[in-house]
């Protein structure tokens, strides 16, 4: 079920979002931005919806921050 | 498309909102129980200069926005770098308070909704609201602070029946470095994070006094969230708060004003939900700026979609489950320091030289003028 929510929200913002801003022409390197980001984004929330595991970015942040402070 | 600027009354209500974002409904620290509210003052007093900074960086870049300023202040390659850092600080802060909204909402309303759905909604609602730019935001918190002060008043007073005074004694019973040690994590979340106002402050006009704004919001949400500490601790008390997650939806539900007025925790919600679109709009229209300003793209509102669902993606993964969410508030202000200080310390000292040189140099030009 949240796969389809997810596929119909970035359908959405292709067709709602994305392509009324490709009537002005914008420079690919803009278009190719946008895309990067949205597959980024949709890849990772598939696969995590998928049931993959994947490590979450605070983690090494803790560890880092916990390694230079010497907090608990 | 450029914004207009904003007035005094909107960048302080954007402000406002933005310190109300997520602690009206978990609170400040309470690291240090009956004398939290002791810490909230010190954290006041922590975030004077640190804001006063803020504030003269505007006044010194008029008309520029944070990452302007940084790439003609620092150059091109520490410039770029403080807006990657800034870019990053913004996506990930727009993630951790989406995350507590989604979590808000999954352990007191809606238990079996996936928190995907729910932070769905309020992604696109912000995307919407962000992509309308900084002054329709200033509008909308405008509109809905005086809401969120509301709610606030109303909870105390109908609260006043079952408060116990007793319940913030005794007092200093922890000790004055215990004490500074909470307040610094209260400085960081929310009064520094405030930090990320710089996103759009080329919308604030220099006659406005940008340290002003600064101070205002600072001391009005300052006197509020003491205001809430102390409601939820005379409500609560000192153990409870400590070992409950959302301590003013919790106090909000002990009201009962006789047969006709109870349940009225529906309306903490409403605050959460006010000031969180502000907080997370605000995030992401510097993240979108950040991005945009990083890859050289002229339009940043053609960003603000992916930035903010990449701002989602970052907030389903960010933490394993709700205790992982509340253990990472004891590593925040130590990571917050960066992007809080340090970061904009860097570009208040480049943005002091290069006034004193322009100074300088005025005068020598138009005397060779002469």
């Amino acid at each position: 079920m949240m796969l389809a929510i997810l596929v119909a929200i970035y359908l959405g913002a292709l067709v709602f979002n994305l392509r009324p801003r490709l009537k002005a022409a914008p420079p690919r390197g803009e278009v190719a931005l946008y895309l990067t980001l949205l597959a980024v984004s949709f890849t990772l929330l598939t696969m995590s919806q998928l049931g993959v595991k994947i490590p979450p970015p605070s983690m090494p942040i803790r560890e880092v921050v916990r390694m230079i402070f010497h907090i608990q | 498309m450029l914004d207009q600027p904003l007035t005094r009354r909107q960048a302080i209500a954007i402000l406002l909102m933005f310190n109300f974002g997520s602690s009206v409904v978990m609170g400040v620290s309470t690291g240090v129980a009956q004398d939290s509210w002791i810490s909230l003052i010190l954290a006041v007093v922590y975030a004077v200069p640190v804001l006063l900074m803020y504030g003269r960086i505007i006044a010194l870049n008029p008309g520029e926005g944070l990452f302007d300023a940084a790439q003609r202040l620092l150059g091109k390659f520490f410039g770029k770098l403080a807006t990657l850092i800034m870019s990053w600080y913004a996506l990930h802060l727009g993630a951790l308070v989406l995350r507590n909204f989604s979590e808000f909402i999954q352990v007191t309303a809606l238990q079996e909704t996936p928190q995907l759905a729910v932070a769905s909604i309020m992604t696109l609602i912000v995307c919407m609201l962000a992509g309308m730019g900084g002054k329709a935001l200033g509008k909308w918190a405008i509109a809905t602070a005086p809401v969120v002060l509301f709610i606030v008043i109303l909870t105390v007073v109908l609260s006043l029946n079952v408060m116990t005074l007793q319940h913030v004694l005794p007092l200093f019973e922890h000790s004055p470095a215990a004490i500074a040690k909470d307040a610094f994590q209260v400085f960081s979340f929310p009064f520094a994070e405030t930090v990320l106002f710089l996103g759009i402050a080329d919308l604030i006009r220099p006659s406005d006094r940008p340290t002003g704004i600064y101070m205002s919001s600072l001391f009005i949400s300052g006197f509020v969230l003491l205001i809430i500490i102390l409601r939820n601790l005379v409500v609560l008390g000192a153990a409870v708060v400590s070992v409950e997650y959302f301590p003013s939806y919790t106090a909000a539900r002990i009201i009962d004003l006789g047969e006709f007025l109870s349940r009225i925790e529906g309306s903490v919600s409403v605050n959460f939900i006010l000031a969180g679109v502000t907080k997370i709009a605000l995030c992401l229209i510097t993240a979108s700026r950040g991005i945009a300003s990083l890859f050289g793209v002229k339009e940043w509102r053609s960003l603000v979609l992916p930035t903010g669902l990449l701002a989602l993606m970052l907030s389903i993964i960010i933490y394993n489950n709700t205790m992982d969410m509340f253990s990472f508030v004891v590593v925040y202000p130590y990571y917050a320091i960066p992007f809080e200080i340090l970061v904009p310390l860097a570009l208040w000292i480049a943005s002091e030289v290069n006034a004193r040189k322009t100074a300088g140099n005025v005068p020598a030009e138009s005397h060779l003028g002469e």
